[in-house]
This record gives C-alpha cells, structure tokens and sequence, in this order.
C-alpha cells in the first residue's frame, strides 16, 4: 500500500507541477493592401519562427487579412520576402492560413480566443487550448493609441483585448500567455490588461511609430518592420533545444536600432524573465522527467 | 501611392528599338499612319483597335480624324481598371512625333513586366483634343462602341514633347475645360519622380526661381503661377490632351517636355523612365484617387492653397453686389417714399407701392429684352450656315455691337413713347447686381476661376456704371465709354492677346473659339458670354444712359 500511495504520489506530482503541456501560437496580420506587404511578411517570418521552433500548424491560428503574394502588383509572384535579398521565401510551400482575407475581423479574433466559435467551426479555426497551454499571441498591423486597425475598416482597442483575455483566463484557456504587438504605439494595447500570468511585449511607447526596416526597390515596398526584424534576428540564433530566456531577447531591444521604446510589461507574470525559457513559447518542448527507475503504466493491482 | 519606391527599368536596347520602329509613321498620313501604328502596337503585343471619326457638327463640319489604341492586359489581374497613356500626333507645339514613339518604346517595356494590377491603354490621336473626346466617347459606348476595351480608366497621362533631342524638364498642365481639376496626388507624384530623374518639373512652363531670388522676385513668380491656373481654368481653351479625361471623373494631365539647350538636359529615356515610375506609383492606386485635394490653386511648384481659403474671397465678392443692391433698393423710388415724418406712415406705404407696381415691370422689360437678344445672338451660330457666318475675326463682334445699338435704341424709344411709365435706374442696377450677385456666387462651387472672370468683366462695371440722381453728360460718357471698354467685343479682342495663341484654332476669333469648345466640349463659357455676360453689359448702358 505504501508503495502504491508513493506511486500516485509521483504521478500526481508529475502533472500536478505547474508547467504547460501544450503551446499555441496566434498570428495576426490585421492589414489588407499591397502597401501593407510588411505587415504580411511580419507575420509570415514569426510563423515561419514558431513552426521551425516546433510548434505544428495544429497549434498555430495564422490569421492573414490580405494575399500579398498572389497580388497582380508583386513582380514575384507566389511568393513573400522579407529582406531584399530574397533568399527565404515565406510562403514557401507549406503555409496554412487559418483566417484569411475578409475573415480576419475583430468578432472572428476575440471569438478565436473565448472560444465562443460556432458548432461548425473547423478544427483549424479554433483555438482548442486549455489551462496547461502557454500561448504566444503575435499582432501587427496600423494601430494608434488604445486601438489596432483590422481590415481598415474596424478596429479593435485594448480593453476588447484585456477583456477577452480576463475571459479566457476564467475559462481556463490558458497557462501563460506572451502578447508581443508590432505597431505604433504598440505598448498602450497591453496597458489595460488585468488578468494574471500575461507577459506582454510592444515596439513602440504611447506617441511614437514603429518604422518599416527594409524598403524593397523590385517590389516597390518595405518588406518588414523594425521591431519584428530584430527579434527574427535573435531567433535565427536560436532553436528548439536553446535554453535562452525571455530576459536574453528583452536585452536584445536597442532603442537607437528600433527607433522606438520598446515596452515590457512584467506585473502580470508570475516569473522572473531570467527563469523564463523562450521554448515555454516558442517552441513546442514538452516536459519530460527522467525517472530512476521504471514506470509502469496499468492497473495498480499488477505492481 | 508610393511614389519612386522603385528601381525603373526603362531604357534598355529592346525598348529604343521599339520607338524606332515608329519613325516610318511620322512621313505617313490620315490613315496609313493610323495604320502603321497599329501594327507596330500590335508586334508588342497589345489588343489594337483604329476608330475612325468624322464631325457631323454645324459648327466645324468636315473634321475628320483616327484613333489607335492598343490595350496592354494586367497578365495577373481582372480587367476592371485602365490606365491611359495618350500622345496625339499635333500639338500646339508642332509634331509630337517624339511622344508616339516614347509611346511604343514604354509599350515595349511595360509588356516585359509582370506586376501590372490594371490595364494599360496606349492611345494616339490625331486630332488632339478632340479626337480624344471622341475616343472617350465611344470608349464609354456614346455612339458607337469600341471593340477593344478595358475597365474603368483610373488615370490619363498626355504626353506633349515638341521635336527636340533633349528636355531640360517637363512641365505639368492639368486644368479641364471648365475648370477641373485632377486629384493634386496626381501632380505630386509625377514631380517626386521626375525629380530623381533628374527632370525638374514645373507647373504651366513657368520657369524655377534660383534659390538666391528675392522674397519680390518669388512672389511675382507666385502671381504670374496663380494668374495662368486662373486663366487656364476660366477660359479652358488652352489646355492639353489631357482634357477631356477630366470630364469623365478620370483624373489626367498633360506632360509637356521643355527644351533646354544649354546646362544639364535629359534625353528622352529620362522622360520616358519618369513616366515609367508614375505608372508604376499610379499601379498601386486603390479603386481611385481619394487622399489629397480635389480644389486648389497652386502658388509656387510645392505649394497649393486649398479651395477653404480661396472660396471666401469670391464669396465675399457676391456680397458686395448683395450689400450693394440692398443700398440701391432702399434709396429707391420718390423721395416722399422715404419720409421720416412720424404720421405719414400708411402713406409712405402707398406710394412706395404705388412706385414699385408701376416700375417693376418696365425693369423687367428691359431685363427680358437684353435675354432675349442674348439668347439670339448664343443660338446664331446654330442656325445660320457656315457660309454665312464665315470665321473672320469681325463678324461676331459686327453682330455684337449691331444687336446692342437695337437695343438701346428700343429702349430709349420706350421711354419717348409711354410718358406715363416710371421707372428708377437704382432699381435697374438693384436688380442687375443681385442678378450678377447669383451667377458669380452659383460659378464660384463649380470653377471658381470662371466666377472671378464674370465679376471682374460684368459685377465690376456694374458698381462703377452710375452713382448720381442726375449725372452730367461728362459723366454718361464716360460711363459709356468704360463699359465700351467692358464690353464683350472689346475684351474678347484684347483676351487674345493675353492667351497662348500659338495654337491653329486661336488664330480665329475667341468667340467662334469659345462657341466651338461649347459645341463640342460643354465648356460654359459661351453660354455664360451670350447669355450672361453681355445682357449684363447692355444692362449697364441702360442704366446709364436712363434718365
């Protein structure tokens, strides 16, 4: 009996530490046109990231509010570059757009994360995530103070958000979220949030821009913005197995490189950055405890 | 827009081989020429189609003309939207050979690319403006439709480039016939990318001030600036290609290539280069022009006053005629009308009514009168063959002063014949004055430009034509004199000389002009001399020489 009570000790000791089971990504272009093609490639390049860091298309909600790449004015068509150099094409041939076009809409994203989503939903369209799941959101597009532009024609403000997320967290939706916002005056939509363990990370301070970074002289616009390019910069040194933390990208943000403030907002999360691995988000890096001796797996009668 | 975001391409060996493909044309004519050019159109690729015209018009029968025009397609997109390059083969500035072959050479280059979301039209005419109006016509199904179409034209560019071998820059002309205007978007992109191609460009050929000018020396480039968009705008006859395009809503102006012998000039692949990058900017145009002003004036190459600060001044024009007309209209009538006596007051009344029911209809006598011979004189030239009203610079001036002698003479008979009838010139000029008041006020939201034309030749005679009860015959004269001096026939004449006469159709008299561009083109300045402008001019010789 003793050694049974001990077994469900571990076990329950096992699930029972709080960390995540399962990571989820959601990645939202809110901007349509051929102009906006940054926004797109900014989107496309932190997908691109998530799925190289393990996370399966499963788990990643790709929300794309225009198709840049079959555009009748891209001179490269089919494809979506974010340098000049046009070595790595986003598009690649294995993409899944979950929301495309003119369903990206402000209804769609905050029924996306309550989980408030018709019966007839796909599996695709709906963030199946639970109280063990750590979620990374990623947004960018035109945004002002308090507000983010979807499909120019709606947008939504930061306390839709915060409100979304306090819901989500009473539903149980989630561990931890990372919100990470590339826009101008990205850091006032994390500024009303109030539900716990929410890390939150935006490019530019209230009154300030975020500027575009590289300007394509075939294509005729700028292919990513600043704040995304920096960030891609440090995970292209990274991979699933890295042991790099939050704290390592926050001090890679350099003001005079950004052209903006970058803003993280810590209050809300439980961890320090230092103890925070970027896998806890990025990747899909289950948690595995290496036993001494054997598992066994069955009916408790049979030890 | 994005305007010179991107690398152009234009100029290679491929492209220059394109444009001399269409040098045999320019020793061709009518319909060789036409025929030529479709076959060149047609060897880069694009959809050709030649329409052939001819005027049915009274007023300018026998002109006869061809159209080519070949449709690039957006190899990648739906054919909703057009862009148009047009050149017509004459210009006022003699052949525009170089123009149709720029034509080829960008056709030859713009079929290389892939990223075209809409349609390009090249278009060449031969009869300038108004084969395009013809083309337009039949491209938007007015008799006749063309075979070859495409979408909805966004943007027109004309391209005007007189027989030279290099530009020293190009300048923009963009007004319409009655004083459109294409979106100031539209302006500012060709001159972002004309100046990294190092081809200055400048509004209405008014050459850059040097930096070093002074404060006087800008400010009367500023006039000069202002005072050509007013007149352009006003009159209308002296525009481009482009014009017609704006009659539809298409936004569109005319890019006319200025020699320059001496310093830095640019051959014709600059041109062509710079045209290049504002179509490749006018690409990226959704659904249509909507950012910038629709309403301005520009007061130097960068900057423009919006239609917030010049509507004011006309406004306040009309309300000087009004303030004016209100003074009259109370000083009107007998003196005894206006009595301070306090006890009189039923009275007053009576004989101020007793006035105004004996007046007023001998005030709207003359009003009608000088209407109805406004009215003969605008609907003359539709009726009376060619023949007779030959083109000579007199004829409508003969007429003018004939019909307002009649006029004067009947009007000074009425008042010998019916003793009885009482009339008040304050009243006459009250009622001309609001009369002027509404017209300039009515033009003023539609072509301000215009507005302030009709009050300086009508509204401001006006005020000046009487003052006293009793003037001295010194004074009669002299009033005579100036509005002599006003008068259509007069300042017609003079206007010719003030306009860019190096055209064919100015060499004749600006009134057939102006009735030509009415017939044919809509413009409202002939309507608005016969049946506004001049019944106001012998208006104020009524009032006048009334007692």
């Amino acid at each position: 009996m003793a050694a049974e009570s001990e077994t469900r000790k571990k076990v329950e000791g096992f699930f029972d530490k709080d960390d995540h089971t399962n990571n989820w990504a959601v990645l939202v272009c809110t901007s349509r046109f051929w102009f906006n093609y940054r926004h797109i490639a900014n989107t496309m390049s932190m997908y691109r990231t998530v799925k190289r860091m393990g996370i399966p298309d499963s788990h990643i909600i790709l929300m794309l509010a225009d198709d840049v790449a079959c555009n009748p004015r891209n001179s490269y068509p089919a494809t979506v570059f974010d340098h000049p150099r046009k070595t790595t094409d986003l598009y690649g041939d294995n993409v899944e757009v979950d929301y495309r076009g003119y369903e990206v809409t402000v209804e769609n994203f905050i029924r996306l994360l309550t989980g408030r989503v018709s019966a007839d939903t796909p599996r695709n369209k709906r963030l199946l995530t639970d109280a063990k799941s750590n979620v990374f959101i990623y947004m960018t597009g035109h945004g002002g103070e308090d507000f983010l532009k979807f499909q120019d024609s709606e947008e939504i403000n930061s306390y839709d958000i915060a409100n979304a997320f306090e819901q989500m967290w009473e539903k149980q939706r989630y561990r931890e979220i990372l919100f990470v916002i590339d826009t101008c005056q990205a850091n006032t939509m994390f500024s009303k949030f109030y539900s716990p363990n929410i890390l939150s990370i935006g490019s530019s301070a209230k009154g300030e821009n975020s500027y575009s970074y590289f300007h394509d002289y075939d294509l005729g616009v700028s292919v990513i913005d600043r704040f995304t390019y920096y960030n891609l910069e440090f995970f292209e040194k990274v991979d699933m197995a890295s042991k790099k933390t939050m704290e390592d990208l926050v001090s890679v943000y350099n003001v005079s490189l950004l052209r903006s403030h970058p803003g993280v907002r810590t209050d809300l999360f439980g961890r320090r950055l230092a103890d925070t691995y970027l896998t806890d988000f990025f990747g899909s890096v289950q948690n595995i405890e290496l036993t001494a001796e054997a598992f066994p797996i069955g009916q408790p009668e049979s030890l | 827009m994005m305007p010179g975001q991107v690398d152009v391409g234009f100029g290679s060996h491929g492209h220059m081989e394109a444009m001399r493909q269409m040098d045999p044309a320019m020793h061709m004519e009518g319909d060789k020429r036409a025929e030529h050019v479709q076959r060149v159109f047609e060897s880069l690729g694009l959809d050709c189609e030649i329409q052939r015209f001819g005027s049915s018009n009274s007023v300018d029968k026998g002109l006869r003309g061809n159209n080519v025009h070949g449709v690039l397609r957006a190899p990648r997109s739906d054919a909703v939207e057009a862009l148009v390059i047009a050149a017509s083969w004459e210009t006022k500035n003699g052949t525009n050979a170089n123009a149709v072959r720029l034509l080829a050479g960008l056709a030859k280059y713009a079929a290389e690319q892939v990223y075209w979301a809409k349609d390009l039209v090249f278009l060449v005419t031969d009869s300038g403006e108004r084969g395009t109006e013809e083309w337009l016509r039949a491209y938007h199904g007015e008799g006749g439709m063309l075979q070859v179409r495409s979408g909805l034209i966004q943007a027109a560019l004309a391209l005007d480039l007189p027989p030279a071998h290099s530009y020293g820059g190009i300048s923009l002309h963009f007004e319409g016939r009655s004083g459109q205007l294409p979106n100031l978007d539209f302006l500012n992109i060709i001159k972002h990318v004309a100046r990294q191609e190092r081809l200055p460009a400048v509004v209405h050929a008014l050459p850059d001030m040097p930096r070093s000018s002074s404060i006087m020396e800008k400010y009367l480039r500023s006039a000069r600036l202002l005072l050509r968009q007013v007149r352009a705008q006003a009159v209308g006859s002296t525009v481009g290609v482009h014009a017609p395009f704006l009659r539809y809503g298409i936004d569109a102006l005319t890019v006319v290539g200025m020699e320059r012998a001496d310093g830095r000039a640019s051959n014709l692949v600059s041109v062509g280069r710079t045209v290049e990058a504002t179509l490749r900017s006018l690409n990226n145009l959704l659904e249509r022009f909507h950012q910038s002003f629709f309403f301005y004036l520009l007061s130097s190459d960068k900057k423009f006053i919006s239609i917030g600060n010049y509507v004011p001044a006309v406004a306040m024009l009309a309300a000087a005629l009004l303030f004016h007309a209100m003074h009259l209209w109370w000083f009107q009538g007998p003196d005894s009308a206006r009595s301070e006596t306090p006890g009189d007051r039923i009275a007053r009344i009576n004989t101020y009514h007793q006035f105004l029911r004996s007046s007023l209809p001998g005030s709207a006598a003359s009003f009608v009168r000088v209407h109805v011979m406004g009215a003969i004189l605008f609907a003359v030239p539709f009726v009376v063959p060619k023949v007779v009203l030959t083109d000579s610079t007199a004829t409508g001036y003969v007429f003018t002063m004939f019909v307002a002698s009649v006029t004067l003479i009947l009007h000074l008979a009425d008042s010998m014949w019916s003793p009885h009838m009482v009339s008040d010139w304050r009243q006459l000029k009250a009622l001309a004055a609001v009369y002027v008041a509404w017209v300039v006020a009515c033009l003023s939201v539609m072509n301000f430009s215009l507005a302030i034309a009709v009050f300086v030749v009508a509204g401001m005679p006006l005020i000046f034509t009487r003052f006293k009860d009793k003037p001295s015959r010194a004074h009669r004269a002299c009033a005579v004199a100036m509005l002599v001096a006003f008068s259509p026939a007069v300042v017609l004449s003079a206007a010719r000389y003030l306009l860019d006469c190096e055209m064919a159709d100015l060499s004749r008299s600006l009134f057939r002009l102006f009735l030509k561009d009415y017939s044919f083109f809509g413009s409202a300045v002939y309507p608005l001399i016969c049946l506004v402008y001049w019944p106001v001019n012998m208006l104020c010789m009524v009032i006048a020489m009334m007692p």
